[in-house]
Order: C-alpha cells, then sequence, then structure tokens
C-alpha cells in the first residue's frame, strides 16, 4: 500500500471514530435523558 | 477465527472467510449480518403472520370459536409488536447492511463490531417477548400502543414486554449509528451525497429519524415501568399524572415510527422504477428534498393518533393541516416515479411487479390517510376497522411489498443466480389479489362501524368478515411460495453476470454476482462511479 493511500486510510479511521464518537454520544444523551428526565419528574 | 478478530487489518490480505457457526456467531461482514436480519426478519415475518391468521380465524363469523378474549387481544398485540419490530425494521437494515456498502463503494459497514452486536440483541429481545405467551397471564393484550392504564394490568409479561422494547430501541439506535457514519464516511471518493443512490439517501435520512425518536419510546417504557413497580404515578390520575400524556409521548415516537417503517421503501420502489423503465429517475434531487421534508413533518403531526382523547380547537387544527402538508412531498414522489416511467420502456419482472403494486395500492393507503386526518370525520373512523385497513395498506402494501420488491430486485445479485421468474409472478399476482381481498372490506366493516381489537362482532358485519378472512388465508398460504423461491434459487438458479437486470445503474451492478466476501477492496474508479451514479 503506497504512502499516501495508507495516510488516506488513516484519516479514514480518523473520521469513523469521531463520527462514532459523535453519535454514540448524542444517541447515549437522548436515550439515558429522556429516562433520567422521566423519573426524576415523576419522582418530585 | 483469526480472520475475525484481524478485522483491521486490509480485507485484501484475508480473502478467506470463516467457517462453521464462528462465521454467524462473530459475524462482521456487512453481507453476512445483512443475512441474518433477512432471516430474522422471514422468521417473524411467518410468526406474526401465524398469529395474524389465527386473528382472521376467529373472526371469520360471529360467536366465540377458538379463543378467549384475553387470547385474542395476546395475538393482536404480538401480531403488532413481532411485524413491527421483528419484521419491517429487521428487513430493511439487513437490506441496508447487504446494499449500503456495495452502493457507496465501500468495503464494509465502518462499526463492523457494533453491526454484531446490534444483530445479536434481536434474538434474545424476541425470544423474550415471545415466550411472554407461556407465562402466568399470558402474553401482553393491551395493544401494540401499550397504553396505559390497561397495559398496567398486564401479568408476569410485563417487564418481558419492557426489556424486550427496549432491547429493540437499542439495537435499532446502534444500527443507525453505523448507519450514518458509513455513509457519511465511507462513501468512495467522487461519491458525492448528490450522486449517491436513493436508498441510500432514505436510509440516511431514516437512521437520523430512529436516533432521534427510539429513545423517547425507551423513556415511555421506562415511566410504566416506574408506575408498575416503583409506585410513581405518571400515567394514573389518582396519583396526580395523566394518562393522556402516554399517548402524547408514545405517537411523537410512533409517527416518525411509521416512516421509518415506509422511507427505505420508497428508496427501494426509486431504485427499481427506473431500472425497469429503462430510464434516469425523474427529479432526482426532488425526491431528496421530498424524503427530508416527510421526515421533518413526521415529528409535527403526532397527535392525529389521538384527536379523540379531547385537545384544543386551535391543536386539532394545527395537527390537522400539518398531517394533509405530508401529501405535498409524497405527492412529489408519486409523481416523480409515475414521470420516470411515462414514455419509458417498461418490462414487467418481479420487482417491478410489486413496485408498481407499491405505487397504486401505497398510495390507496395515503388517501384513506388524508381521510384520517380530518378531524370531524376522523370522530367517526378512531378505532374502527377503517383505521385497520388504513395502516395495513401503508404496512403491508407498502413497506412489505417494498421489502418483496427489493429482496426480488437483489437477490439474484446476493446469490449469482437468477430465480425462477414465474413463480415470482405467481407469488406477486397471488399476493396482490388477496392482499386486496383481505384490506380493502375492512373499509366498508369500519364505515360501517365495527370496532377494532375485538374478538366477536355484530351479525351485520358477517360477509365483509367472511371475505376478509378468506383473504387473509390466500394471502399467508401463498406468502410460502417466498421461501420456497429463494430456496430454489440458491440450489438451482441460472447464474448470471455482474448486471442481473439490463437497465441496472448503480455500484452493486459493478461487482461480480455473487459480491466477493470482501467488496471493494479498492474503491471504484471515477469512471465506475460515474457509469453507477446515472440517475
Amino acid at each position: 500500500m503506497a504512502a499516501a493511500d495508507l495516510e488516506a486510510s488513516h484519516e479514514q479511521r480518523r473520521r469513523v471514530r469521531r463520527s462514532a464518537l459523535l453519535w454514540g454520544l448524542i444517541a447515549a444523551a437522548f436515550y439515558v435523558g429522556f429516562i433520567v428526565l422521566a423519573v426524576v419528574r415523576g419522582t418530585k | 477465527m483469526a480472520e475475525v478478530l484481524t478485522h483491521d487489518e486490509p480485507h485484501d490480505e484475508h480473502a478467506d472467510k470463516p467457517h462453521g457457526w464462528r462465521r454467524w456467531v462473530y459475524a462482521t461482514n456487512h453481507k453476512d449480518i445483512g443475512t441474518m436480519y433477512l432471516i430474522l426478519s422471514g422468521t417473524m415475518f411467518f410468526i406474526g403472520g401465524t398469529a395474524a391468521m389465527l386473528i382472521r380465524a376467529e373472526l371469520f363469523k360471529p360467536g366465540l370459536q377458538f379463543f378467549d378474549p384475553q387470547f385474542f387481544n395476546s395475538l393482536t398485540t404480538m401480531h403488532g409488536l413481532i411485524m413491527i419490530f421483528g419484521a419491517i425494521m429487521p428487513a430493511f437494515v439487513g437490506l441496508a447492511n447487504w446494499m449500503i456498502p456495495l452502493q457507496i463503494g465501500a468495503p464494509d459497514m465502518a462499526l463492523p463490531r457494533l453491526n454484531n452486536l446490534s444483530f445479536w440483541i434481536l434474538p434474545f429481545a424476541f425470544t423474550l417477548l415471545i415466550s411472554s405467551f407461556f407465562v402466568p397471564g399470558g402474553a401482553p393484550a393491551g395493544g401494540w400502543t401499550m397504553y396505559p392504564p390497561l397495559v398496567l394490568q398486564t401479568g408476569a409479561a410485563f417487564p418481558m414486554l419492557i426489556f424486550s422494547v427496549h432491547l429493540m430501541g437499542a439495537s435499532s439506535i446502534l444500527g443507525a449509528i453505523n448507519v450514518i457514519v458509513t455513509i457519511v464516511n465511507m462513501r468512495a471518493p467522487g461519491l458525492s451525497l448528490l450522486r449517491m443512490p436513493l436508498f441510500v439517501w432514505s436510509w440516511l435520512i431514516t437512521a437520523y429519524l430512529l436516533i432521534a425518536v427510539m429513545p423517547v419510546l425507551a423513556g415511555a417504557v421506562t415511566m410504566l415501568l416506574t408506575d408498575h413497580f416503583f409506585g410513581t404515578t405518571f400515567f394514573t390520575a389518582a396519583g396526580g399524572g395523566d394518562p393522556v400524556m402516554f399517548q402524547h409521548i408514545f405517537w411523537f415516537f410512533g409517527h416518525p415510527e411509521v416512516y421509518i417503517m415506509i422511507l427505505p421503501a420508497f428508496g427501494i420502489i426509486s431504485e427499481i422504477i427506473p431500472t425497469f423503465s429503462r430510464k434516469p429517475l425523474f427529479g432526482y434531487e426532488s425526491m431528496v428534498y421530498a424524503i427530508a421534508s416527510i421526515a421533518f413533518l413526521s415529528f409535527i403531526v403526532w397527535a392525529h393518533h389521538m384527536f379523540t382523547v379531547g385537545m384544543p380547537l386551535a391543536a386539532q387544527l394545527f395537527f390537522m393541516l400539518s398531517t394533509m402538508l405530508i401529501a405535498v412531498p409524497t405527492g412529489v414522489k408519486v409523481f416523480n416515479w409515475t414521470a420516470t416511467m411515462w414514455k419509458g420502456s417498461l418490462s414487467y419482472e418481479p420487482p417491478m411487479l410489486f413496485a408498481l403494486a407499491f405505487l397504486f395500492l401505497f398510495t390507496i393507503g395515503g388517501f384513506s390517510g388524508l381521510m384520517l386526518a380530518i378531524v370531524p370525520a376522523d370522530y367517526q373512523y378512531q378505532d374502527t376497522y377503517f383505521v385497520v385497513a388504513h395502516f395495513h395498506y401503508v404496512l403491508v402494501t407498502g413497506a412489505l411489498f417494498g421489502i418483496m420488491a427489493g429482496v426480488y430486485y437483489w437477490l439474484p445479485k446476493w446469490t449469482g443466480r437468477m430465480y425462477d421468474q414465474t413463480l415470482g409472478n405467481w407469488h406477486f399476482w397471488l399476493s396482490a389479489i388477496f392482499v386486496n381481498v383481505l384490506f380493502f372490506p375492512q373499509h366498508f366493516l369500519g364505515l360501517a362501524g365495527m370496532p377494532r381489537r375485538i374478538p366477536d362482532y355484530a351479525v351485520q358485519f358477517t360477509d365483509w368478515n367472511m371475505v376478509s378472512s378468506i383473504g387473509g388465508f390466500g394471502f399467508g398460504l401463498s406468502q410460502l411460495l417466498f421461501p420456497y423461491l429463494i430456496w430454489k434459487c440458491i440450489r438451482s438458479g441460472q447464474p448470471i453476470g455482474n448486471r442481473a437486470w439490463e437497465g441496472a445503474h448503480g455500484l452493486e451492478w459493478e461487482l461480480p454476482s455473487p459480491p466477493p466476501f470482501h467488496s471493494w477492496t479498492t474503491p471504484p474508479s471515477n469512471a465506475v462511479i460515474a457509469r453507477g451514479a446515472e440517475h
């Protein structure tokens, strides 16, 4: 694999990791957020 | 096993594949996971279909024939849950797994291990859900919408229901993250967003919908759980709660969920109609904007499911008009599909037949949806068989026919063999005729006042119920042709070349049939992309 290809591949992996983390955090925040909000408000 | 665990290596360095059970349990290959999703979906389709045929058997004539009312209610509830979460959604995820990497020139999904987890959550979720038939009190019977306070009367099955819904939601969210990350990052160089196939576009938008609304469902069922076990009173009027609040929260999830089940079908139909019309898709960009508009509008129409619970006049007007607004982008799509066929060189192979049936019959479901959007009319239709007829036209002749069209379109690519098209035609015509015999009379029953979710009915509804049940048995039995056709195709279909259909465009048709275990190990060239991306 040429050096340029290798660099492009690494860059793609970095982008995949970044966007997976971003969307994972958004989804987790939604998921946990809704449940916590619901339970906290209900137990007041 | 080493092949699986060393997935970070470039794919072309280990072209061999794992064998035996490890290939499936440790699967990280998008095609294998797609296949497993489709097999799970098919299995659930026949389990949910069995429940449907039992329901139609009970309703064949008045008087209780076979079941007590509680078990009948369990059947309707489980039929809905299994078909929505077990048959339709996993089928689209399976198609996404198979086709998105092939269509965007990527070697695999971006997150293969997450993909494995997303799939393997589901068999446990459905085992848990279906096993609730065998616990004290029986399976959940409060309807797939799980409205309190009725659902809170569920017996030992209640926590099983809640946990299985959580598992399904988690699986969907993980799958959606994977789809977004794959489409955003893994497209071949040169394949810009507006050159992507519409199936990919439809799934990108669907994935955003999933991430937005699945947590809402999780929140709603968690509140049910705490009401049931921890003394909260979210939905109990006696404790200051409000059962109508559940309906608002549920339908804030539930209406986008309808589009989660139909947008990928729009994408599939947008692939098939140009292929068999031998013309580029009419209005590609407007199709993308129409899908995005429908997705946006799906968030602001939820209360049309619950006009009769009572709400301010301004709210009724808002939800009525916003619902009617959806007809505009949907009309754009129907117009564009029709315009694509205009003066085309049409041929009628099974994928096109299912796509045409989709076009006609989904439109009937859309029109009855418009009728239901009109508040004063909805007061009459609410909770009648008219609603049952409406959503089955949307979900059976819409979503399910879309899935079947997709399988008939891409099956030769997956297997490298052409299926028996005569058998496919038989499957289509039997399905198309019986599905109308099954569901069209339900419009009449609803307009005459027959309520849904009842095991018995007044004698004046007998004739159309008999017709509907005969259609149900015919439709159910004719589906047995489908797995037989697939089995026969795999066993003895005629080998085909790269392009199964002469009018097909798209990167998937540039690969051999079946595609190699690791496809697009080097991205497609600009020339290949230009050829594939002709819309």
